[in-house]
C-alpha cells in the first residue's frame, strides 16, 4: 500500500463504501410470522404414519408392526406393541417419543412397509413433554393443522 | 517489589517500615468462559495477568462431554452415524465421512464412483460453510460485525442446499456406510452451480471490509505466533498448521474421495500468524469453489445413478481394527475403530482436530495481550462439541 | 424577572425533553441504520417498522430486577451511573441549536464543555472499581487511560479553530465562521472526529466495553435502570460531540434558505450517521495499539497543525 493510499485511508474507505452500498440496498431476511419458509420435500420433519387401502376397501395403517424401525433408531425412541398374526398384523400401540428423537430418517428408511413418512413439518413446539410424545392416532392427524398463522 | 523504607503512624506512634508493604502487585486470575461472548460455546481458559498482560494460561475443557466414544460401544454401526453429526456440528457431512470411511475400511466395501463425487462435494460445501461461520466469528471477535452477516448470507445459501439433498440444515447424515442416503434431487445441480458461480464475487465483501484495513492488519500480524515446528509438535493440523508454512493436507498425502481425480491447490502461507490462518482458509474456500464445480461437471454428466454399494443389511465387519481420516475443516479428523465381529463397535476412539488445535493455545498467547486471546482461540477454529466429544 | 426565570424553565424543559427523546430514538436509528448496512432490517416488531422499541426497551429495562454484586461498594455503584448520565446531560446547556436558542449563553462555553466532559470519566472509572469484578475493573482501568488521553488531542484539535474564530463562546465561534473552519482546518478536523470516537468509546476505540474481550467492561455487573444510564449517557455523549464538531467546524446553524436549528440538525445528524457508519465497518483496535496512535501519531500532528495555523495567522493578520 503506496504512502499516499495510506494517509487518505484507501483501505477504510474501500470498507465504508462496500458498507454504504449496502445500507441502501434492499435487505434478504425474512420475516419470520408473517413470511414463511417453505422446506424443500426431502426436509425431514415430524415423523407420520400412513395409510393403506385394503383389498376390501377399507383404510388402514400400512405399518404391520415388524419393529424393525424401533430397532434401527439410534435414540430408542420409538416403543411398539402389535397385535393379531400374517397380514393381518397391526400395532396395538405405536408411540415416538419426539422430545428424544434425532430426526435422523433411519427409521423411515429401514422400514419395509413404507410406513412412515416425514413431513414438512417445523413448527413442533409445545409447552409440555408430554405432548411431544406422539401415538399413533396422533400420528395419523394431518400436521398442517398445527402450523401457526399469523395475519399479515 | 524493592523496599522503600520511611515512618508509618501506627497504634504504637511513629514506626519505620516497608512502605510498599501492602502494595504488593499479584497476578490477576481472569476466568475467560465458560460463559464469555467470544469463547465460542463453553470453553475455560482461565488467563493469569499481569495488567493485561498473559503470564499463564490454563485451558479447562469438557463442558460439552458427552461420552462419545463409549457411547459407540453400544451402537450398532448404522446407528452411531447420526452421532457423528453433532460432533463437530457446523461440518456434519465431515464428520460423517470419516466415519463411514473407517466403517468401510473395516469391511473392505468399494464405493461407487458417483458416490464418491457426491461425498467430495458434500464435504467441499461443508468446508465452505464451515469457513464461513469460522470468518463470521472471527472477525466478529476482532469487533467488525458486519463481517458476520454477509457471511452468514452466503452460509444460509449452502444450508439451502444440504437441505434441499437430505432434508437437514445442520445434523445432515447423509453418508451411509458404502455411499450416501439417496441421490441428488432434480435441480439441486443447476442450483449448487448457482451459489458456486456467485461466491467468489460475494466473497469480496469480506475482503473490502477486513482484507487490507489497517485495524484488521494491526490485530492480527505478527499476533500468535507458532513456527511450523511447535505447531507440528504439538499436533497442530488442517489450515492453522498450513498458515505456519507446513505442507500438510490429508486430502493431498492420503487422498480419499476423488481428491487425486480435480484439480486444486493445497493453501500455505509464511506467516504463522493469525493473518496467515486467515488467508489460508480464505484461499481454502476458493478451491473448495473449484472443486465442487468440477464435481459438478462429473455429476451432470454422469447418469449410474449408483449412489450406493450393495452392502448387507447387518452390519457385521470382521474381527479387526481400522483407522481412516479425512480433512475436517479443522484439521486432521480420524475414527479408529475396534470391531469384534458384532455390530457393535468394541472401541472407537476420535481422533478430534479441535481438541488436539486447542492444546496450541497457551503457546500462541504466551506473553501476549488479551486482546490476542481472542484473536487466537478464533484464528484456531474450536467448536466445543468436537473438543470435548 | 418571573418572566425571565419561566422563559430560562421553559428553555431547560424543552431541550432536555428534546435531548432525551433524541438519545433514545438514537438507539433505534442506529440499529436501523446498522441493519440496514448488514442487509437485514433492524427493529420491526414493535409498531410500525419497530418505531416504538426505544419504549419498550426503556419499559423492560425499566422493570429489571436491579442486581447489586455482593462485593460491590454500594454507595459508589450507585452514584457512577448517576454521575454520567448527570454530567453528560447538563453538557446540553450551553449547545446553541440556533442562534438564541440554547438554555444559557456562557461566554466560556468550550471550555465548559471540556471540564464537564472530564467528570464524566470519573464515572466510568468509579463503575469500574465499585463493581468489584475483575472484568469492570479492566474496563474501567483502558478507559481511564483512554479518555484522558484521548481528552487531551480532543483539547488540542480545537485550539485551531478556537485560535482563528478568537473566543471560547460557542456562538461567537459559529458568529465568525463566514467559511466554515473546516476549510481552514482539514486536518484538526479528522483529528477531532477520532479523538472523539475515542472519547465516547465507540467502534473502532470501544475498549472499555469491547463485548467480546472484557464481557461488557465496565457496566459487566450493572442491570436494569442503572445499565439504562450508561446506555443513555453514551449516545447522550455522541450528540455532545457531534454538536461541537458542528459547531467548532461545520459553521453551527448557519446555511441558505432553512431556518438556522434545521442546518444545525442536518449536520448534527450527519455527523451520527457517519459514527454509526464506522461502527458498522471496522474492527476494534487493541488497547496499546490504540494508545500508541494516539501519542505517537495524533499528537505530534495535533501541535504540529496548532504551530502552523499560529504562524499562518501571524502572516496573515501581522501583513
Ligand atoms: S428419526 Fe431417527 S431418532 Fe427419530 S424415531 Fe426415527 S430413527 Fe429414531
Ligand atoms: S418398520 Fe415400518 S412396518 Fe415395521 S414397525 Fe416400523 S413402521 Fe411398522
Amino acid at each position: 500500500m503506496g504512502l499516499i493510499s495510506k494517509i487518505f485511508g484507501k483501505d477504510l474507505l474501500i470498507g465504508l463504501n462496500r458498507t454504504g452500498r449496502y445500507g441502501v440496498s434492499k435487505p434478504i431476511t425474512m420475516q419470520y410470522p408473517k413470511e414463511k419458509w417453505t422446506p424443500y420435500p426431502a426436509f425431514r420433519g415430524t415423523i407420520r404414519h400412513l395409510t393403506k387401502e385394503t383389498e376390501e376397501g377399507e383404510t388402514r395403517v400400512r405399518c404391520n408392526a415388524c419393529g424393525l424401525c424401533a430397532r434401527a433408531c439410534p435414540a430408542e425412541c420409538i416403543h411398539i406393541v402389535g397385535e393379531g398374526k400374517g397380514k393381518d398384523r397391526v400395532p396395538k400401540t405405536f408411540v415416538i417419543d419426539f422430545s428424544r428423537c434425532l430426526y435422523c430418517g433411519l427409521c423411515v428408511e429401514a422400514c419395509p412397509q413404507d410406513a412412515l413418512e416425514m413431513t414438512s413439518f417445523y413448527e413442533s413446539a409445545v409447552y409440555t413433554r408430554e405432548e411431544m410424545v406422539f401415538d399413533l392416532d396422533k400420528m395419523l392427524e394431518d400436521y398442517s393443522k398445527w402450523e401457526r398463522t399469523f395475519k399479515k | 517489589m524493592d523496599e522503600i523504607r520511611g515512618l508509618v503512624v501506627t497504634e504504637e506512634g511513629l514506626v519505620e517500615q516497608d512502605l510498599m508493604r501492602d502494595t504488593l502487585t499479584k497476578e490477576m486470575w481472569v476466568n475467560m468462559g465458560p460463559q464469555h461472548p467470544s469463547t465460542h460455546g463453553v470453553l475455560r481458559v482461565v488467563l493469569a495477568l499481569e495488567g493485561e498482560r498473559i503470564v499463564d494460561t490454563e485451558i479447562y475443557i469438557g463442558y460439552l462431554h458427552r461420552g462419545f466414544e463409549k457411547f459407540a460401544e453400544s451402537k450398532t454401526y448404522p446407528q452411531f452415524l447420526p452421532i457423528t453429526d453433532r460432533l463437530d456440528y457446523i461440518s456434519a457431512h465431515a464428520m460423517n465421512y470419516g466415519y463411514v470411511l473407517a466403517v468401510e475400511k473395516l469391511m473392505g466395501i468399494e464405493v461407487p464412483l458417483r458416490a464418491k463425487y457426491i461425498r467430495t462435494l458434500m464435504a467441499e460445501l461443508t468446508r465452505i460453510s464451515s469457513h464461513l461461520l469460522w470468518l463470521a466469528t472471527h472477525a466478529l471477535d476482532i469487533g467488525a460485525m458486519t463481517v458476520f452477516l454477509y457471511c452468514f448470507r452466503e452460509r444460509e445459501m449452502i444450508l439451502d442446499l444440504f437441505e434441499m439433498v437430505c432434508g437437514a440444515r445442520l445434523t445432515t447424515s447423509y453418508f451411509r456406510i458404502g455411499g450416501v442416503a439417496n441421490d441428488l434431487p432434480d435441480g439441486f445441480i443447476e442450483k449448487c452451480r448457482e451459489f458456486c458461480n456467485i461466491f467468489p464475487q460475494k466473497a469480496k465483501d469480506y475482503d473490502d471490509l477486513i482484507l487490507k484495513n489497517r485495524i484488521w492488519l494491526a490485530r492480527t500480524i505478527n499476533v500468535a505466533n507458532i513456527s511450523g515446528e511447535e505447531g507440528l509438535n504439538l499436533g497442530l493440523s488442517g489450515p492453522s498448521i498450513r498458515g505456519s508454512g507446513v505442507k500438510w493436507d490429508i486430502r493431498v498425502s492420503e487422498p480419499y474421495g476423488v481428491y487425486d481425480k480435480v484439480e486444486w491447490e493445497m493453501a500455505v502461507e509464511d506467516g504463522c500468524d493469525v493473518y496467515a490462518r486467515y488467508l489460508v482458509r480464505l484461499k481454502e474456500m476458493r478451491e473448495s469453489c473449484k472443486i465442487c464445480q468440477q464435481c459438478l461437471d462429473f455429476l451432470e454428466k454422469d447418469d449410474s445413478g449408483e449412489f450406493r454399494a450393495k452392502v448387507p443389511k447387518v452390519i457385521k465387519p470382521p474381527e479387526g481394527e481400522a483407522y481412516a481420516c479425512v480433512e475436517a475443516p479443522k484439521g486432521e479428523l480420524g475414527f479408529y475403530i475396534v470391531s469384534d465381529g458384532s455390530t457393535k463397535p468394541y472401541r472407537l476412539k476420535i481422533r478430534a482436530p479441535s481438541f488436539a488445535n486447542l492444546m496450541s493455545l497457551p503457546k500462541m498467547v504466551e506473553g501476549a495481550l488479551v486482546a490476542d486471546v481472542i484473536a487466537a482461540i478464533g484464528s484456531i477454529d474450536v467448536v466445543l462439541g468436537e473438543v470435548d466429544r | 424577572m418571573l418572566l425571565e426565570i419561566g422563559i430560562a424553565l421553559l428553555k431547560i424543559i424543552v431541550v432536555f425533553a428534546l435531548a432525551l427523546l433524541t438519545v433514545a430514538y438514537l438507539t433505534y436509528i442506529e440499529r436501523k441504520v446498522i441493519g440496514h448496512m448488514q442487509v437485514r432490517m433492524g427493529p420491526m416488531r414493535v409498531g410500525p417498522h419497530g418505531l416504538l422499541q426505544p419504549i419498550a426497551d426503556g419499559l423492560k429495562l425499566f422493570m429489571k430486577e436491579d442486581i447489586v454484586p455482593y462485593e460491590a461498594y454500594r454507595f459508589t455503584f450507585y452514584f457512577a451511573p448517576i454521575l454520567t448520565l448527570v454530567t453528560a446531560l447538563i453538557l446540553f446547556a450551553v449547545i446553541p441549536f440556533d442562534k438564541h436558542f440554547a438554555i444559557t449563553r456562557l461566554n466560556i462555553g468550550v471550555m465548559y464543555i471540556l471540564s464537564i466532559a472530564s467528570v464524566g470519566v470519573l464515572g466510568i472509572l468509579l463503575a469500574g472499581w465499585a463493581s468489584g469484578s475483575k472484568y469492570p475493573i479492566l474496563g474501567g482501568l483502558r478507559s481511564a487511560a483512554q479518555m484522558l488521553s484521548y481528552e487531551i488531542f480532543l483539547g488540542f484539535s480545537i485550539i485551531g479553530a478556537l485560535m482563528i474564530s478568537g473566543s471560547l463562546d460557542l456562538v461567537k465561534i459559529v458568529e465568525s465562521q463566514h467559511v466554515w473552519n473546516i476549510v481552514y482546518q482539514p486536518v484538526a478536523f479528522v483529528i477531532y472526529i477520532i479523538a472523539a470516537l475515542g472519547e465516547i468509546n465507540r467502534v473502532p476505540f470501544d475498549l472499555p466495553e469491547a463485548e467480546t474481550e472484557l464481557v461488557a467492561g465496565f457496566h459487566t455487573e450493572y442491570s436494569g435502570m442503572k445499565f439504562a444510564y450508561f446506555f443513555l449517557a453514551e449516545y447522550a455523549n455522541m450528540i455532545i460531540v457531534c454538536s461541537m464538531a458542528t459547531i467548532l467546524f461545520l459553521g453551527g446553524w448557519r446555511g441558505p434558505v432553512l431556518p438556522g436549528f434545521v442546518w444545525f440538525l442536518i449536520k448534527l445528524f450527519a455527523l451520527i450517521y457517519f459514527f454509526i457508519w464506522v461502527r458498522a465497518t471496522f474492527p476494534r483496535y487493541r488497547y496499546d495499539q490504540f494508545m500508541k496512535i494516539g501519542w505517537k501519531i495524533m499528537l505530534p500532528i495535533v501541535l504540529a497543525n496548532i504551530v502552523v495555523t499560529g504562524v499562518v495567522m501571524m502572516m496573515v493578520q501581522g501583513g
